[in-house]
């Protein structure tokens, strides 16, 4: 066990957000909202387009995805993953995870499953509409309890 | 996966309070076009007015060598460079004031490889996604209270993990010079005391 030596430092920011001017938090974050909105249409774009690239990739990989297949399923999960919560897409984002989690327990293994990935990617499709009528929270907990079953075969 | 840092009681705020983040330089660290554009904006909302961004390790280790920042947030999930490592560097750099700059580390998915490395990079505070005003804006005001010493050592360089001193385990001793002697240390010293979360007061209007 080596020594650790602890060092004092000096929080710039804590004397700066204290100094005259600046915002109410309140308005910062309704200012934060409106320029959220400015993108919001761009952004929901990109990640249409994200969702699409990763039907293609789901379907050309087959049962037997090369790794970069794999890789960029993962990353592109995360893509949309951050832009769908933050556009009150929540259980997109939420099932965006699941799929994540999915993929980096079957990589990690070298194992793969074909289906259960065009079930979150078509679970994505449904969770992106608007549709009053779809039990969302119920998608979202089977997604999850697939991933772990699946995963669990794996491991 | 979901990384789980411990962290201290998040700073409640009262909307009326005022914050000056006028002067605040921000860096991006993230490779994610939207992403980075859904932060860049939640903290121009804020009234960040300068904020550098940057979609490589190398480039933002160029940014930290020549300007000073007060703010650095990474996007976890790289795809070509691991983020952990930019953070790790940054700590162990020796750039003043920078490496000692609060870093919040945003998480989307970890991969439970990475799991490890994400709590012991040696960011203030983890931050995951998907990324609100409202939760980045409670993280800006606990790193501007944060108080907390660096610790150096050979494996870690960041922020004290501990948020309350409780000492060191019981039956360990302890590595720091204020730490009590082993056998000073019972079951009933290392109860970590409760610590109601300070109201934000923020700053005065101009």
């Amino acid at each position: 066990m080596t020594a650790a030596t602890f060092i004092a430092w000096e929080n710039r920011l804590s004397k700066m957000v204290r100094e005259p001017g600046g915002v109410r938090m309140g308005q910062a974050l309704e200012q934060a909202e409106t320029n959220l909105d400015t993108i919001q249409e761009q952004c929901l774009e990109a990640m249409d387009a994200q969702i699409e690239e990763m039907e293609k990739l789901c379907a050309e990989g087959g049962r037997q995805p090369p790794e970069d297949t794999k890789n960029q399923l993962y990353d592109l999960g995360n893509d949309v993953l951050a832009v769908a919560g933050a556009f009150d897409l929540k259980e997109l984002g939420q099932a965006s995870f699941s799929l994540c989690e999915l993929v980096d327990r079957l990589r990690s293994r070298g194992k793969w499953n074909q289906a259960a990935v065009e079930v979150h990617l078509s679970a994505f499709r449904l969770l992106r509409q608007p549709d009053p009528e779809t039990d969302r929270s119920s998608v979202i907990l089977g997604l999850k309890g697939l991933t772990d079953r699946v995963a669990s075969i794996a491991e | 996966m979901a990384v789980q840092m411990a962290r201290g009681e998040m700073a409640k705020f009262d909307p009326k309070a005022w914050i000056n983040l006028e002067k605040a330089r921000v860096l991006l660290l993230d490779d994610h076009a939207e992403g980075g554009q859904i932060l860049a904006q939640i903290v121009m909302g804020f009234g960040v007015k300068r904020i550098t961004r940057s979609t490589a390790v190398a480039e933002a280790q160029e940014f930290v060598q020549a300007s000073e920042f007060h703010i650095i947030m990474v996007n976890a999930n790289l795809r070509e460079s691991p983020a952990f490592e930019f953070i790790d560097w940054l700590r162990r750099a020796g750039l003043q004031p920078n490496s000692f700059t609060p870093v919040i580390l945003i998480t989307g998915h970890t991969q439970r490889a990475q799991v490890e490395r994400a709590r012991d990079c040696g960011a203030n505070i983890v931050l995951a996604k998907p990324v609100s005003p409202q939760s980045l804006l409670e993280r800006i005001i606990w790193i501007a209270r944060e108080k907390r010493p660096f610790v150096n050592c050979d494996t870690y360089m960041g922020p004290d993990r501990r948020f309350h001193d409780t000492g060191p385990p019981a039956g360990m001793v302890g590595r720091r010079h204020n730490d009590p002697p082993e056998s000073a240390v019972s079951e009933a010293d290392v109860q970590a005391p409760e610590q109601p979360a300070e109201e934000f007061k923020g700053g005065e209007a101009a």
